[in-house]
């Protein structure tokens, strides 16, 4: 279960508050700029800044600045970081439920009354 | 029993149905003999488990690899109300501990048509911790992103 656990917990972070999940979302429509970004928002420009700052840095969002425009796109390869997490998770719960399913059903259990 | 919805954080969440009772599904999660059955995928084995369920109770399970590779997961029961819910932390040890990355594990133990419906929510802590239930999920903009892979 080694990985990149300090990118993982970047991912996740950054996903963890609900105004940098809406400003993905708005971004999943395509590029923006900051100042885009911040409009469609009653909080301050300042602190969305740092919303894209957060972003930014887990990896979720590229920035590219042209002149003084900052254009703001989403970068899909950190979501798939937090993807590839579940996925294994997915396989590991999914293998020992089954397991699970068969301990119950397959044989009739002999319950043992130890206590 | 309230429905699961889509976590607001991305969680991992699976939800099967037993046609036994309740108890004997909770049991299962409990009893370190039954735990050491299926706790694991099908060619891993259990030689070592210990849990002491309460809350604040800590378990350790020593998982076998049929490579003879040897891995430990542990962590501390944080909610146990027998026989509906269960939730422990769930963390793998690292050869550096600093890569030890505490998880959180939901059980929720529903009776549904005679039989149990068992669902299981695994989530990331730093999401956990910061969790906010919203409108707006990952889920949504996971599906949203299906369409701007490139490879």
């Amino acid at each position: 279960m080694v990985n990149n656990n300090t990118a993982l917990d970047a991912v996740f972070s950054a996903l963890g508050d609900p105004t940098r999940r809406r400003i993905l979302e708005r971004l999943a429509r395509g590029p923006l700029t900051v100042g885009e970004i911040a409009s469609g928002f009653s909080i301050s420009q300042p602190a969305i800044s740092k919303h894209v700052k957060v972003l930014e840095e887990s990896g979720l969002l590229a920035r590219r600045i042209d002149g003084r425009v900052h254009q703001c796109t989403l970068a899909p390869r950190a979501m798939e970081t937090a993807s590839d997490w579940l996925e294994t998770q997915r396989r590991y719960w999914s293998a020992a439920l089954d397991r699970l399913g068969d301990l119950l059903t397959t044989p009739p259990v002999r319950r043992k009354n130890k206590s | 029993m309230t429905e699961v919805q889509s976590p607001a954080v991305p969680a991992l969440v699976l939800r099967r149905t037993y046609p036994v009772p309740r108890d004997r599904v909770f049991a299962a999660w409990t009893d370190p003999a039954l735990a050491q059955k299926f706790l694991c995928p099908e060619d891993v084995t259990i030689p070592e488990i210990a849990m002491d369920v309460r809350v604040g109770g800590a378990y350790r399970i020593v998982m076998l690899l049929p490579e003879g590779e040897r891995m430990v997961v542990r962590g501390v029961y944080r909610e146990v109300r027998a026989p509906e819910r269960l939730v422990m932390t769930w963390r793998w040890d690292e050869d550096d501990p600093a890569d030890e990355r505490d998880t959180l594990i939901s059980l929720d133990f529903t009776q549904r048509d005679g039989g149990t419906e068992l669902v299981l929510t695994h989530e990331k802590f730093a999401g956990v911790e910061s969790r906010a239930r919203h409108e707006h999920g990952w889920t949504a903009i996971l599906e949203k992103l299906d369409g701007l892979r490139t490879d």
